[in-house]
């Protein structure tokens, strides 16, 4: 078992940078599950009790769950399924073994349809700038480029 | 260096050098990779909605000649002339990295039908303005793209080969009406023979399909292609937990079957039709049969495409190609000596179905080459090609 003060210097080293009230609102809701679960029990409540009641072990427990959350969350570590997503979109539809995989469903018709909708271009505003707008940084005022100047 | 220059050798070994490196420079285009330009052509052709259908009508002789036709196809000459620069060029690398295995990516081969529907419907206007050469250069130029577009992967030689068929129809129809000309009509079986110098073939693919096979069967790839080519069933969920607690002998020995499975399957392509169709027929029912009870069928299960289609579709294209070639024959003979001969010439190419020459009839205005395809009995038309023949 680390100490206490271990525990704290730890804490206070950790390189995290997470939005407090993010923090806050997190912190709140763990709060609230774990006194929840806490009174649901009573053999729990007994044990764990006595530790939320002390300061310090409050203030760690609180640090702790930050940490984990903070952790998680900046590092994107979500809970992953071990299986690949199978491909339904993007250039993952033009290997040789998905397209095949769409020629046994409808032929050489499927097989054209995915290479469409491999290759069909989002809708929308593109989210790259634009050729003008990556001009107009070369040089670096909008007047100059004028858009016509070439 | 000045010595060199001083003398008349230098003098002249100097001036090749320039003379090759201004060459060299100045002829940037066309360049000498054909597959630069049909990317430049499948990147630049939109085909305009509705006019696909048009196209194909007109090509099939649906609908004549009209303005809409006319301009589409002025508007993409430019397109037009960049596809049959590049069915001249012998070269043609489309950059595939064939490392990858099954994995590997495809070209944008579907762009090549919306072009073969352009330069089919060009040649067809060709062959309606009465100059029948030119739809007939069209149509080999049709041929050399469908060899260009015949890379390793299946799907490229199933694209090819849809090319080269639909080519086959437009070479019947243009035979059918031109006038006769003996000059024409040499050249263009001078031109088929020169292409089946390096036929149009399956058997690369199969070959490839058994390499992309064997890459692919690798720990770090295996899920990924198991994911991306099957379905989601019993099959799919049953092999990726095998994949999930395999040791490296379970590979080694998938690789064996593999190996084995498509050296018989090589085999019976190579065999007379009838023996190949009932021996591919069984092999494509083998590795999901063996799955069960022998876990060294697991990764073949999962990759062998279903041959049996595959197969037919190569050997019926074999039959059309033979006919057309037979007629070009045919259509010799005829112009030599005024009349259909009563047999084919000597050394026509047979029907693949039989092993047979081809069913050859004779009539006033027409001949029919036919094979003996079981096929699709309710489509005659499907098993034969119908001549016209001018007086």
């Amino acid at each position: 078992m680390r100490s206490m003060r271990n525990v704290k210097r730890d804490v206070a080293r950790a390189p995290v940078r997470v939005g407090r009230k993010a923090d806050d609102a997190m912190l709140e809701h763990l709060l609230r599950e774990l006194s929840a679960a806490g009174e649901s029990s009573a053999v729990r409540r007994t044990q764990a009790g006595p530790h939320l009641m002390r300061p310090m072990a409050y203030v760690a427990s609180v640090a702790i769950i930050t940490v984990v959350v903070a952790w998680l969350l900046s590092a994107g570590r979500a809970p992953q399924s071990h299986e690949p997503a199978p491909v339904t979109s993007g250039i993952g539809l033009l290997t040789e073994i998905s397209l095949e995989r769409a020629f046994r469903h409808g032929g050489i018709q499927a097989v054209e349809s995915q290479f469409r909708r491999a290759l069909a271009a989002p809708a929308g505003k593109p989210t790259t700038p634009s050729f003008e707008e990556l001009l107009t940084e070369l040089a670096g005022n909008e007047k100059d480029i004028g858009g016509t100047s070439l | 260096m000045k010595a060199i220059i001083g003398n008349r050798f230098g003098k002249t070994l100097l001036f090749a050098v320039m003379v090759t490196w201004f060459a060299s420079s100045a002829r940037a285009y066309p360049p000498d990779n054909a597959a630069v330009l049909y990317y430049r052509a499948f990147m630049l052709y939109e085909a305009e909605d509705g006019i696909k259908s048009t196209l194909d009508d007109y090509r099939q002789g649906r609908i004549g000649q009209n303005e809409e036709i006319e301009r589409y196809l002025a508007k993409n000459a430019p397109i037009i002339k960049m596809v049959l620069d590049a069915t001249h060029i012998d070269h043609c690398d489309w950059g595939l990295d064939y490392s990858q295995g099954t994995e590997v990516l495809l070209p944008p081969h579907h762009k090549a039908r919306e072009i073969f529907f352009l330069i089919a419907a060009e040649a067809t206007r060709q062959a309606d303005i009465g100059h029948p050469r030119q739809a007939l250069e069209d149509c080999v130029c049709m041929y050399r793209m469908a060899n260009h577009l015949n890379e390793r992967p299946l799907i490229c030689y199933l694209v090819a080969t849809a090319i080269t068929a639909a080519t086959n129809k437009c070479v019947v129809r243009f035979l059918s009406e031109m006038p006769p000309d003996v000059e024409t009509l040499t050249w263009l079986r001078d031109e088929l023979a020169a292409l089946d110098q390096q036929p149009f073939s399956v058997y690369p693919a199969l070959d490839w399909k058994r390499e992309a096979g064997v890459i692919s069967m690798a720990p770090e790839r295996i899920e990924g292609v198991v994911q991306a080519g099957l379905d989601e069933g019993d099959l799919k969920k049953r092999a990726l937990e095998r994949i999930r607690t395999a040791d490296p002998q379970f590979y080694a020995r998938n690789i064996v079957y593999w190996n084995s499975f498509l050296s018989r399957v090589q085999a019976a392509f190579h065999k007379p039709y009838e023996a190949a169709r009932v021996e591919i027929q069984e092999l494509d029912k083998q590795p999901a049969k063996d799955f069960d009870r022998n876990p060294d069928a697991t990764l073949t299960a999962c990759l062998a495409p279903t041959f049996l289609p595959i197969h037919f579709l190569s050997v019926r294209l074999q039959a059309q190609s033979n006919a057309v070639r037979a007629a070009v024959g045919v259509y010799l003979s005829q112009t030599q000596t005024g009349r259909l001969p009563e047999t084919l010439p000597a050394g026509s190419l047979g029907d693949p179905f039989s092993g047979k020459p081809l069913q050859y009839e004779k009539a006033d205005d027409h001949f029919v080459l036919r094979w003996q395809e079981k096929e699709n009995p309710q489509k005659a038309g499907a098993r034969q090609y119908e001549f016209k023949v001018r007086p």
